[in-house]
């Protein structure tokens, strides 16, 4: 999501209602939920700002995630492209250290997480990736 | 369409609050609403400035005012910002200062944003009545309008383009900044007649140039001449046969731009509107073009 978004703010200065349209339909899983949620914010746009939506649009992703993506609210829509693709290009960073930490854990602890929540913010990372 | 909610929607909370307990009879009176960094919001009524009772304005004022100008997309408004002004929803007109921003194409957008004017766009159904016997005699004319910034150009081309469209008239619409119809995905939210093609946000020389070969006007409609591009493209309709009905800014008595002497010369226009304020009134006048 985070590389597909960078694209479009850099290559075509995608309005961001129109953005996360296209990520909708781009993505698939909770990566995808995520950007319906936050389109279907933006008919709200001016009784709340565009952070907000933001923050609401993350609220169902697992806390790690949350954290990171957080910052983007408030700098999407607000400054040039290219202080945004630079704040998602961080965020891409934080994002893949956080997934690299995830699995040199796993390994030094040498388990297999089978549990649903672990596998399920592996695969999001990757999506949201 | 109630264009000074159109504006005072834009505003962040406490601001529009302020801006909407202003009287009603002062709301429709508003002209602008006017933001500087440091300094308490204003209303613009009949020429002066008034405070709005909120606290002073700060940068993320600014910025939240343009997130919600812009439909959280100001990447996307760099051409207009390199303009100075933003096209918001309603047809509000956001005039923007900062910092320039220079690129390798030269001036590239606005940062840093020290101060924002939202024009709010009114509709003045029946302001054209004195005139509209004058603009009229033996047939509508080419028809410039003039007036110093301000002093209700817009608000009259927009009754104009409707008086002339209620009476059967063919009138195409170059609407670059989205002022004239404050059209919303295409569709004009004020009432400029049933026989209006508007073309929004494309720049008003190539749109010109789009309206004549495709949708057979017999009158053009644009807002504020500004350069050569704009004068070359009027003069190509009128040597299609279209009649033109444009403004230009301008004082009686104060030499024009360059593009409007370009088109008087050219005779592209044979009347001229003067709008003038006087004692706190619009007057207008309409005389023939030399």
């Amino acid at each position: 999501m985070l590389s597909m978004m960078e694209f479009e703010l850099a290559r075509f200065k995608t309005p961001l209602p129109e953005l996360f349209t296209v990520l909708e339909m781009e993505l698939h899983g909770e990566a995808a939920a995520l950007c319906r949620r936050v389109g279907s914010g933006f008919a709200r746009l001016g009784e709340c700002d565009f952070s907000a939506l933001w923050s609401e649009g993350l609220s169902a992703l697992p806390e790690e995630e949350e954290r990171i993506l957080c910052t983007l609210g408030s700098v999407l829509g607000r400054y040039g492209a290219e202080e945004q693709t630079q704040a998602v290009d961080l965020c891409r960073r934080e994002m893949e250290l956080a997934r690299d930490e995830a699995k040199i854990q796993a390994q030094e602890k040498g388990r297999v997480y089978i549990a649903l929540s672990a596998a399920g913010g592996a695969m999001l990372s990757v999506l949201l990736l | 369409m109630n264009g000074f909610l159109a504006a005072a929607a834009l505003l962040p909370p406490m601001l529009r609050k302020a801006a909407l307990s202003l009287a009603p009879e002062e709301q429709a009176v508003c002209e602008e609403l006017r933001l500087r960094r440091g300094r308490f919001g204003t209303a613009l009524l009949r020429g002066r400035e008034y405070v709005l009772s909120a606290p002073l304005i700060t940068e993320e004022d600014l910025r939240s005012v343009l997130e919600a100008a812009t439909r959280a997309s100001l990447h996307a408004a760099g051409a207009e910002l390199a303009r100075g002004f933003v096209s918001a929803p309603g047809g509000v007109r956001v005039g923007v200062c900062g910092v320039g921003v220079i690129g390798t194409g030269g001036l590239e957008g606005l940062r840093s944003f020290s101060s924002l004017s939202l024009r709010v766009p009114r509709a003045v159904p029946g302001c054209a009545g004195e005139i509209w016997e004058a603009l009229n005699q033996n047939g509508f004319q080419s028809t410039l309008i003039a007036s110093p910034p301000g002093g209700g150009k817009t608000t009259l081309l927009r009754e104009l383009i409707r008086c002339l469209s209620e009476r059967g008239c063919r009138v195409a619409v170059a609407d670059e900044r989205g002022e004239i119809g404050a059209a919303q995905s295409g569709q004009p939210q004020f009432d400029i007649g049933p026989c209006v093609d508007i073309l929004t946000g494309v720049p008003k020389a190539k749109a010109v140039g789009m309206l004549v070969r495709a949708m057979n006007p017999q009158v053009v409609a644009m807002d504020e001449i500004t350069d050569h591009m704009d004068a070359s493209a009027l003069l190509e309709g009128v040597g299609c046969g279209v009649r033109l009905l444009a403004t230009v800014h301008g004082e009686r008595g104060c030499q024009m731009t360059a593009a409007c002497r370009e088109l008087l010369t050219a005779g592209a226009f044979q009347r001229m509107v003067w709008i003038e304020e006087r004692d706190g009134v619009r007057r207008y006048s309409v005389e023939p073009c030399d």
